[in-house]
């Protein structure tokens, strides 16, 4: 293998060499490094977005038509207004972020106001993603973008639970108790199980019939049995109808009976059970990655820190969550992207009587590609849950992720 | 102008075609072979291919491979219709015929079969169950032949013939055997819903699941003598009066505690078998499994039947992927493929299939050569006396679209959504679909 | 050429006094204490949670068809036989040889792409460095559903002229050789490197090129483990893929076996569920023989993380 930046950098260097040169090396070093990974990426990951992209623009129903410029796009977003108002909303976060944490720092009195102006950007960013969405959804394709909220639901639900589970799993099983070799086994398990033979087990513990595993575990805290994946209901509704029919047991009087829907509802309880497979599946693999981050902590920071006299859940605050961020960060991100175009683990638990209230974007752009046969029209789909998870990523790395940039 | 050029050379090629066929030489031709079976269905059309490589006095190859599922076979022909890397026969159902014929993806097979060198006679064209022979017409394709049917399954009712007795007998019911019509069906469902079964392994009794299924609806709405489809106006009726009659019918069950959902996969076949279910109604094909449940279970006698009709005959669900041949081949290795269709749809043929497979055959004389199947297995033998009583789902392009569709309003219904104005807005929608399927097309 | 390790050892200031011997430490596990007890009870809710659905499998597993319809929850007699019948049925001999070439060869294209590429992303700088990282990474954030027929296109050689790779080891393999899953975790673990030791290693006249196989790749045993067997647990699971691109049974992974117990034919899930045990166990094995290198950590020498 070649060593360019050793033959443009003398050694041994005093001090540094000078810049012009030594950038130029490293510029070159740096493109050769990066080039098998591009190449394969851009060929097999950034064609085919291209290729999205110029399907969307044509008529394409099993073939290709002609050119029928954003018309899909229109179709899917609704009013254009309203899309400018959602995606607009959805990046003045980031401003208010900025304006709130970076701008003017230093400058004590101005900011201040620059925290004020943050606050109320914010405010605005809030109305404007509302005011938008209203728009969108009163013209647009509504099976898609009730989807939308439904993938939302499934990643915010999803990542943070998966992380914070996989961490405590992840930093248990790095003691070095007796048996964690087979803990690690265990844990290590559902993110190897094919999700179809997963399903199928789930399908069984999950099943409606009051006399399956998971109805008798809430028989034995005087729960009624639940519908799981055929329960359409918001599970806060459940949640409350249960709690009123207790009270009303207990006062004598008749329960009252709450009907919750739009946004704030949440999802159904069928979509929570596919949501706890999710995290089923993926918290093994999260703690697997937690582990490979736990092993890079050089152990002397631990002994150093028992020696001043921090106790476990000191050096576990201030040394494994601090030194695990770049972890973290690395699975919030791609955590979020994962669960955004999630696919399998709900199309192999989906049964029709709840179609509705779990279908995610995903789920509906391969029902319009596969079953609609609107090649164009899903391309459309795609590309906004694109741009969607795009903004997301950028949160992510402005806002969570100072060390991974 | 140029496209009227275009449309003059497609009449001469086809036109041509159906000149051609009969000097056409299918000699050495190899045919491959696309399908999704596996294990036993798989051995017994290994048979058949290999029985045909061996015979056939023109020298022709049939090879053949599993693709995945019919869904996987659907995403795999997508990007390759009308190439040659499409096989030269392909599995699938009518409606996926219909997508790949909106590609002109498929070879119209009508000049082969009507050929009188290659083709059928007519006593072997009347020796196929009228119904099967012509699901694979396309209407809204003029008329064009885009698959032919080498099996078949149908929808029937699975009951319980011991408890049917039982509640004869007790008086709770005012007929004995199978029921004939809805009346005697929600009769004898709801009186097993009061009176358990003697055999029973579990404590509950039903006297009907249901599983939201498109299938379900048609054969309901079949039954009652309507139909989820306009022929003659080319579009969906899932909002005619008689598919309302039938899902206010099955409202009406679920509202009685006479019927429910089915919850686990199939779990309708679990409860019929323990006892716990005195009516189901699925695929024909599902016959083995029913066997086993019932074995195993509560060990009763138990039969199949026609759906429970308000019609003087009964009306059966028939369904069944075709196989079709996609464009992209010579004529000569188009011919040669139907003759292995020809083949497979032989009656000596079609024995080893329906045997290995558990699908029925698509020819009426080939009941000569099962009879000791028959003796065997006697729901099977009852099931396939009433083949000549099937109709068909329409093989219209996105289908199964529509179908999801129509699932979730099924289930809402049951729920108790009002039944009218549900179907009256499923269809509309259905016939958007139908409408926006059918636009590709120009 | 010399090892740089010699001369980073002397850079770093050593086991510091009164610590415990780390090596020691990390082979012998911690004798039992009674504060561990939370720990254990903890680890064995979580071990419960996570083994439940894996036993019911095994369960399944050994039951006759008639059991797995009446759902029973264990088997009369263990049916043992399953097992063979779905090693032969889905023709696993076969397919699970091309399993293990293709997760070799997969993860050999792997690490060498995205080790590099993780690398010059964490501590090169290069102009246009964080755009083509955010360009890569935002690969993933599109739905396969509409990026499949291009990339069959790709594969069929419609696209480049490098002829039609359907049904052959290239079709299954190249795709896969590059993600940006993995060069993103090598990234975040390469750049917690500590500069002390690329000062080092300049002083002694070494440049990326020796830094990164000389010092990097040694010390990232754990990242580089871990992204070997995701690429090896990815690519022993995949099916949907492998099943659209191949014609014949040649190349066609374990997944696919374990495919043929799903279809309309009818609920065979004792057998699914004895193919599935099948497939899950050599990772399982896998995973056993290199937890290790997950938790062994860097050999410490006085560096700060």
């Amino acid at each position: 293998m070649q060593e360019p930046a050793q033959v443009l950098s003398p050694a041994p260097p005093p001090r540094p060499v000078r810049p012009r040169r030594r950038f130029k090396g490293e510029w070159l070093t740096g493109y050769l490094m990066v080039m098998p990974a591009t190449v394969l990426i851009g060929l097999f990951g950034l064609f085919p977005i291209g290729y999205a992209i110029y399907m969307s623009v044509h008529r394409w129903r099993i073939r290709k038509g002609g050119f029928i410029g954003l018309d899909n796009y229109e179709r899917v977003l609704g009013s254009w207004g309203g899309a400018a108002a959602f995606f607009g909303g959805l990046l003045l976060i980031l401003v208010a972020h900025w304006l709130w944490t970076t701008a003017f720092r230093g400058h004590s009195d101005w900011r201040r106001w620059a925290r004020l102006a943050g606050a109320l950007t914010l405010l605005s960013a809030g109305i404007s993603i509302a005011l938008g969405w209203g728009a969108m959804t009163e013209a647009g394709e509504a099976r898609f973008l009730s989807g939308l909220i439904r993938t939302t639901y499934y990643g915010f639900l999803s990542v943070p639970t998966q992380i914070i589970l996989a961490l405590i799993i992840a930093s248990l099983l790095f003691q070095r108790l007796r048996g964690s070799e087979f803990f690690r086994m265990v844990y290590f398990l559902p993110y190897v199980t094919p999700a179809v033979a997963g399903a199928a087990v789930y399908g069984a513990l999950f099943s409606p019939r009051d006399e399956r595993p998971i109805n008798q575990l809430l028989g034995w805290f005087g729960i009624p049995p639940q519908d799981w994946l055929f329960e359409p209901d918001p599970v806060l509704e459940l949640i409350i109808n249960g709690v009123l029919v207790r009270w009303a047991n207990l006062t004598g009087g008749e329960p009252i009976e709450v009907a919750l829907s739009g946004f704030w509802a949440g999802p159904s309880l069928a979509l929570i059970t596919i949501i706890i497979f999710g995290i089923w599946t993926y918290t093994g693999y999260n703690a697997v990655i937690f582990l490979a981050g736990l092993g890079n902590i050089p152990k002397d920071l631990y002994e150093a820190a028992e020696i001043d006299g921090a106790g476990q859940r000191q050096r576990f605050m201030h040394i494994t969550v601090p030194l695990l961020s770049p972890v973290t960060f690395y699975l919030t991100v791609l955590g979020f992207i994962g669960t955004f175009q999630a696919f399998t683990h709900l199309y192999v638990m989906r049964v029709p009587a709840t179609r509705d209230a779990v279908d995610t974007a995903s789920v509906v752009i391969f029902d319009t590609f596969y079953k609609r046969n609107d090649f164009s029209l899903a391309a459309s789909q795609s590309i906004v849950l694109f741009v969607i998870i795009l903004i997301l990523t950028l949160f992510n790395q402005r806002i969570l992720g100072g060390r991974g940039q | 102008m140029k496209k009227f050029f275009v449309l003059l050379a497609a009449l001469g090629l086809t036109f041509g075609l159906a000149q051609d066929v009969e000097s056409l030489d299918p000699s050495g031709q190899t045919v491959m072979f696309w399908h999704q079976h596996s294990s036993e269905r798989l051995a017994g059309l290994e048979a058949i291919i290999d029985d045909f490589n061996a015979n056939n006095e023109w020298g022709i190859t049939v090879e053949h491979e599993y693709q995945g599922g019919y869904g996987d076979i659907f995403q795999k022909m997508l990007p390759i219709l009308g190439t040659s890397s499409t096989p030269n026969l392909v599995v699938g159902y009518q409606n996926q015929a219909a997508t790949y014929a909106i590609a002109d993806g498929m070879v119209d097979m009508t000049p082969f079969v009507d050929s009188p060198t290659w083709g059928l006679t007519a006593e072997e064209k009347a020796d196929f169950f009228p119904g099967f022979y012509n699901a694979d017409i396309f209407p809204s394709f003029d008329n064009q032949r885009f698959g032919f049917p080498p099996n078949r399954s149908m929808e029937v009712l699975y009951f319980n013939a011991e408890w049917i007795n039982e509640l004869y007998n007790a008086g709770a019911i005012s007929f004995a055997g199978a029921p004939k019509t809805p009346e005697q069906f929600a009769e004898a469902a709801c009186a097993a819903t009061e009176n358990p079964f003697s055999k029973a392994q579990g404590s509950r009794s039903l006297g009907y699941q249901l599983s939201t299924d498109a299938s379900r609806f048609a054969s309901w709405t079949f039954a009652f003598g309507g139909n989820v489809y306009d022929y003659d106006a080319n579009e969906y009726s899932y909002d005619s009066p008689e598919a309302i009659e039938a899902m206010t019918f099955l409202q009406g069950l679920f509202d009685e505690g006479c019927a429910d959902f089915v919850t686990e996969r199939y779990g309708d076949q679990t409860d019929f078998g323990a006892g716990n279910l005195l009516f189901t109604v699925g695929s024909s094909s599902g016959l083995p499994f029913y066997k086993s449940a019932v074995d195993e279970g509560a060990d009763f006698t138990w039969g199949v039947a026609a759906i429970p009709h308000t019609t003087d005959e009964p009306v059966q669900n028939i369904y069944g992927a075709s196989v079709s041949i996609p464009t992209g081949h010579s004529a000569e290795a188009n011919l040669a493929t139907w003759l292995f269709i020809k083949h497979y749809t032989s009656v000596a043929s079609q024995d080893t299939w329906a045997r290995a497979s558990n699908y029925f055959p698509v020819r009426q004389s080939v009941a000569n050569e099962m009879g000791d199947y028959f003796a065997e297995n006697i729901a099977y033998q009852t099931a396939f006396n009433l083949l000549p009583y099937g109709t068909t789902e329409p093989p219209v392009p996105g289908y199964d679209f529509v179908r999801d569709l129509i699932e979730g309003e099924m289930a809402a219904i049951m729920d108790g959504s009002d039944v009218e104005a549900t179907l009256a807005l499923a269809n509309g929608e259905a016939n958007l679909i139908l409408d926006d399927q059918l636009s590709a097309m120009q | 050429m010399r090892n740089l390790g010699t001369r980073l050892g002397r850079t770093g200031s050593g086991p510091r006094p009164g610590a415990p011997d780390a090596p020691a430490k990390l082979d012998a596990p911690m004798r039992f204490r009674a504060s561990h007890i939370p720990l254990y009870l903890a680890l064995l809710l979580g071990a419960i949670v996570s083994i439940t659905p894996f036993l019911f499998m095994i369960s399944t597993s050994l039951m006759t068809l008639g059991e797995t319809i009446n759902r029973r929850a264990l088997p009369d007699v263990p049916q043992w036989a399953n097992y063979t019948e779905a090693w032969t049925n889905a023709s696993f001999d076969l397919y699970f040889r091309n399993s293990v070439i293709l997760s070799v060869v997969t993860i050999a294209g792997v690490l060498f792409t995205s080790t590099l590429a993780g690398y010059a992303f964490a501590r090169i700088r290069f102009p246009g460095r964080n755009v083509l990282f955010t360009i890569l990474l935002s690969t993933l954030m599109i739905p396969g559903t509409v990026t499949f027929i291009p990339q069959f296109l790709l594969v069929r050689g419609d696209i480049i002229p490098w002829g039609n790779w359907l049904d052959t080891l290239p079709a299954l393999t190249v795709p896969f050789f590059s993600t940006a899953f993995i060069i993103f975790l090598f990234r975040q673990f390469f750049a917690e490197i500590p500069n002390e030791l690329w000062d080092a290693a300049r002083l002694d006249g070494a440049g990326h090129w020796r830094f990164l196989a000389q010092v990097v790749i040694p010390m990232s045993r754990p990242v580089l483990t871990t992204g070997a067997l995701l690429t090896f647990v990815n690519t022993w699971n995949e099916f949907l893929w492998p099943l659209l691109v191949t014609y014949t049974a040649t190349w066609r992974p374990l997944g696919v076996g374990l495919y043929t117990f799903i279809q309309e034919a009818g609920p065979e899930t004792h057998l699914l569920m004895a193919g599935s045990v099948i497939t899950i166990v050599p990772v399982l094995i896998v995973y056993f023989f290199t937890q290790k290198q997950f938790t062994e950590g860097i050999a410490t020498s006085g560096l700060k993380g």
